[in-house]
């Protein structure tokens, strides 16, 4: 397992770079100019062409190319036009607020989602099912921006329970949560729902339950683990997605993450910025994708045994093989 | 079908009832109490309140930024934050948008005086000290001047400032490249510009740059979480003991001051009634509406409504490309057709958070005439534009202009109102919407517009200064002006009107300008500042930005309450 665990990390090296080229590609191309973005309205001719030099944009796209290359092989992803700061430390700074909303997202959405999708399997078409079917998909059709501010007004400004804005305790983050995880626990509730649906309909269930195992068993020790994958697939999905950043609801509760950051950098042109973001969203993908692949072979021995048979299959095996198989 | 309809009549009636019980969908702010009275259309309301004012300072103060990536150290630009104004103090302070000499406050300097119309010396207090004891000479300044040039973004050094030389420790001469009114000031007291000793800076880390910086202003940085607050705290022993000698932005009426940043209005408005922040900046007319309405501020809130200093103008494209270029009568049946208050509407603004324009630049800019807002300046009539229409020899619906507007300076409706404002007039319009970046590219292509919606400022504070970087020549690349064209006679007006800015001077440059119709001013929106009323005064710097060491406090002010 660990062999596979490297070989997956140094396959994501080549991906990576991929990836920088690529976006760096795009940015060079796409026409705009920050400088002028940079220097504002009245910036003069001369100005603009100074700052340019200074910051090297006037530089062939080759030289600028492997000038960003070899800062990345340092992990300097550059500083910021606009505030100066280096992009690398505004990464990190903002990073532990992302990743402490997605964390507590995902935790949510799982917690009550996958019971919630249980409960309605095996409820299949009746009153509690339609009703849940139906919350699921309001919940998952109301748009983000809208669904947080209500819970502001509600909370914050009429009850007076909770802060609207900043960063601080654990109180801080309950309505950005809320806001931003009732989408995604929609979803996983609609998921567990449809794989479990179709796994308590199959024989080794009948089977198991002729054999006169206990409700609570059937369902959770035989039905579930082998409803797990696509709900696996969809969690791994929105963690990733979420740590690249909930860029709407890191904008109205103010909350220093890096989607308001990778924003703010693509409406200003601020290449670093953006090229970073890019970077940071396709590693968290990357090691979100190889940590899903890992917990399927954990749930599903089928996959697990595949690892193992691959790690065990002596070097001269495969032409004996074939002759029996023959 | 008929199973599920009153389930759902349930959920949804749920959910509107969850609406009303929010606020959502009505106006939550239904206190009409008068704490300053009514006020009409187009009066500005000064932020100034009775009470009984607080002696000494108050505690804190907690102000919204939108300012969502501010770095404090001394040089790093300036990104629209309000911080570095506490921390780096400069030579002078402006009384107000556009103030010239005489009407500014010395800080750093002790005088300024004219030796010629481009040579000026500069005496600093033999005092001065930064926050960490640093004496701060000539060579300080020098070094900077240099610095903000170099490694900042106040690039008007460059094009402005011949020289600055040391005269004595504590006297300079600083000559400029042009005397255009507002230069001067502009350059004793930009905000880009970062006053600190240089023993220190060059000592110092990266990191002490940043998270403790050395500085001449009256405050200090205490703690900062990058992209949402930043605390700063009064400088104890501050070298100016004399307080009549300081500006306001030198004052300290408040011993802590932080920055929370929130970038969305809406949420603006909800930290203030939450009293989450006590005092929050706005630009749009739906934020005002939560404290002011039917002219009355809202009980238990002070407003501040300062002059608008940038403007929303229309410009024509002169070159050959455009067909506007072939006919004055052609463009002055475009600015007749252009409704100027529908525009201002349009893009979110009302009657008190903005203005209609009567020249290229807004009644705050220095040079202004007063005269000029009494005078038909193409004020929008459909009619007289079906007229210079006919008078250039076109007919209803033979000339397609491309309209150019960026997504960040305009909206939506913006562009209908223009659209259907030039479709009455007998004009067919193709737009052309782009994003801000592209759009600073487009804007210098004729080959992109016919007609460009942008906004303008002046550096200097003076009007020339807005007409400067429109029409001067030398600020193009192909000596030409943002129109494309370059009108002699335009450029020597301005040159005159730059040199010497008298009334006749000014007016002869308005009105050819006018007259040409390259160009029309639509509106310009005011800064809105409003705070709990236990501010009893709001000041605000020469560029409308708060300054919250130096609001009057009342005697029971408390934040958060």
């Amino acid at each position: 397992m660990l062999r596979y665990i490297g070989k997956r990390l140094i396959q994501m090296i080549p991906i990576l770079m991929v990836v920088a080229i690529l976006i760096f590609t795009l940015m060079y191309f796409v026409p705009g100019d920050p400088v002028k973005i940079i220097l504002g309205n009245d910036a003069t001719p001369v100005e603009v062409e100074k700052v340019r030099d200074e910051l090297g944009l006037n530089d062939s796209y080759l030289v600028q190319l492997t000038d960003y290359l070899k800062n990345l092989v340092q992990l300097n992803f550059g500083d910021s036009f606009f505030s100066g700061l280096p992009v690398r430390d505004e990464l990190m700074n903002r990073f532990p607020y992302t990743l402490m909303l997605t964390f507590c997202c995902i935790t949510c959405s799982v917690i009550f989602g996958v019971p919630i999708g249980i409960s309605c399997a095996l409820r299949a078409d009746k009153l509690a099912d339609r009703i849940w079917m139906f919350i699921t998909l309001l919940w998952s059709s109301m748009p983000g921006f809208w669904l947080a501010l209500l819970l502001v007004l509600l909370f914050s400004r009429q009850l007076g329970w909770l802060p609207s804005i900043g960063i601080g305790g654990p109180e801080y983050f309950i309505l950005p949560v809320l806001s931003n995880s009732l989408g995604s626990l929609a979803g996983i509730a609609r998921q567990t729902r449809a794989s479990m649906l179709e796994v308590i309909r199959a024989d080794f269930i009948s089977t198991a339950k002729s054999k006169g195992i206990s409700r609570r068993e059937v369902i959770w020790k035989h039905a579930l683990p082998n409803a797990l994958i696509p709900i696996i697939t969809i969690i791994g999905g929105g963690f990733g997605m979420m740590l690249g950043g909930a860029t709407i609801t890191e904008s109205i509760f103010s909350i220093p993450g890096i989607g308001l950051y990778m924003m703010n950098g693509i409406n200003n042109r601020d290449y670093p910025v953006v090229r970073g973001c890019i970077l940071y969203i396709a590693f968290m993908f990357a090691i979100i994708m190889l940590i899903t692949d890992l917990v399927y072979a954990f749930v599903d021995p089928r996959i697990k045994a595949k690892y193992v048979r691959a790690k065990k299959k002596p070097a001269k095996a495969e032409p004996e093989r074939s002759e029996v198989t023959c | 079908m008929k199973k599920r309809s009153p389930f759902l009549a349930l959920t949804l009636a749920a959910a509107l009832s969850l609406s009303l019980f929010t606020g959502c969908g009505g106006n939550g702010s239904s206190s009409t109490a008068d704490s300053q009275g009514s006020v009409s259309q187009h009066e500005t309301i000064t932020g100034k309140i009775d009470g009984v004012a607080a002696t000494g300072m108050v505690d804190k103060i907690v102000i919204q930024s939108g300012a969502s990536s501010e770095d404090p150290s001394p040089f790093a630009p300036s990104v629209g934050g309000m911080a570095k104004g506490l921390l780096y103090a400069k030579l002078i302070s402006r009384n107000s948008y556009g103030a010239l000499l005489d009407d500014c406050t010395m800080w750093l300097a002790k005088s300024v005086t004219k030796v010629d119309d481009k040579t000026y010396d500069i005496e600093l207090y033999d005092y001065i000290t930064d926050s960490k004891g640093n004496k701060i000479d000539a060579d300080d300044i020098i070094f900077s001047y240099d610095m903000s040039y170099k490694e900042g973004k106040f690039q008007r050094i460059g094009s402005s400032m011949e020289s600055l030389e040391k005269t004595g420790d504590y006297t300079l001469r600083m000559t400029l490249k042009n005397t255009s009114p507002g230069t001067l000031e502009d350059l004793l007291s930009n905000p880009q510009l970062d006053i600190v000793d240089q023993g220190w800076y060059e000592s110092a880390t990266d990191e002490e740059r940043r998270k403790d910086p050395a500085t001449t202003g009256p405050y200090r940085l205490v703690s900062e979480v990058t992209g949402s607050s930043m605390v700063f705290e009064a400088v104890e022993d501050y070298w100016q003991k004399d307080t009549s000698l300081l500006p306001p932005s030198g004052r300290q009426n408040v011993k802590t001051i932080e920055f929370k940043v929130i970038t969305e209005p809406a949420m603006g408005v909800i930290a203030l009634e939450n009293h989450e922040v006590d005092f929050a900046r706005f630009n749009d007319s739906t934020s005002l509406n939560s404290f002011f309405t039917d002219g009355k501020v809202a009980d238990g809130y002070n407003l501040d409504l300062s002059d608008g200093i940038f403007t929303m103008d229309m410009f024509l494209n002169m070159s050959d490309e455009s067909i506007l270029s072939q006919s004055l009568d052609l463009r002055k049946a475009v600015l007749y057709a252009l409704n100027s208050e529908d525009i201002m509407y349009a893009a979110g603004n009302d009657e008190y958070t903005s203005f209609e324009l009567s020249t290229l630049g807004t009644p705050a800019m220095n040079g202004a005439q007063p005269e000029w807002e009494n005078e038909d300046y193409y004020d929008y009539n459909p009619e007289k534009a079906a007229e210079y229409l006919e008078a250039a020899g076109y007919e209803p619906g033979e000339i397609t202009l491309t309209f150019m507007s960026g997504t960040t300076m305009s909206n939506d409706s913006v562009r209908s109102v223009v659209v259907s404002n030039l479709e009455e007039a007998g004009f067919n319009v193709e737009l052309l919407t782009v994003d801000g970046a592209l759009f600073n590219v487009y804007r210098d292509d004729p080959t992109q517009w016919d007609l460009m919606i942008d906004f303008k400022g002046a550096g200097t504070g003076h009007i020339t200064g807005c007409w400067d970087i429109c029409f001067n020549p030398g600020s193009f690349t192909n000596g030409t002006s943002i129109c494309f064209n370059r009108d002699e006679k335009l450029v020597e007006l301005l040159m005159a009107a730059e040199q010497d800015p008298t009334p006749e001077n000014l007016n002869a440059f308005h009105y050819y300008l006018k007259d040409q119709a390259y160009c029309k001013g639509l509106y310009s929106t005011r800064s809105v500042s409003v705070c709990t009323d236990k501010i009893l005064e709001i000041a605000t710097d020469s560029l409308t930005n708060p300054i919250p060491n130096a609001m009057v406090f009342a005697e029971d002010y408390e934040s958060g309450k």
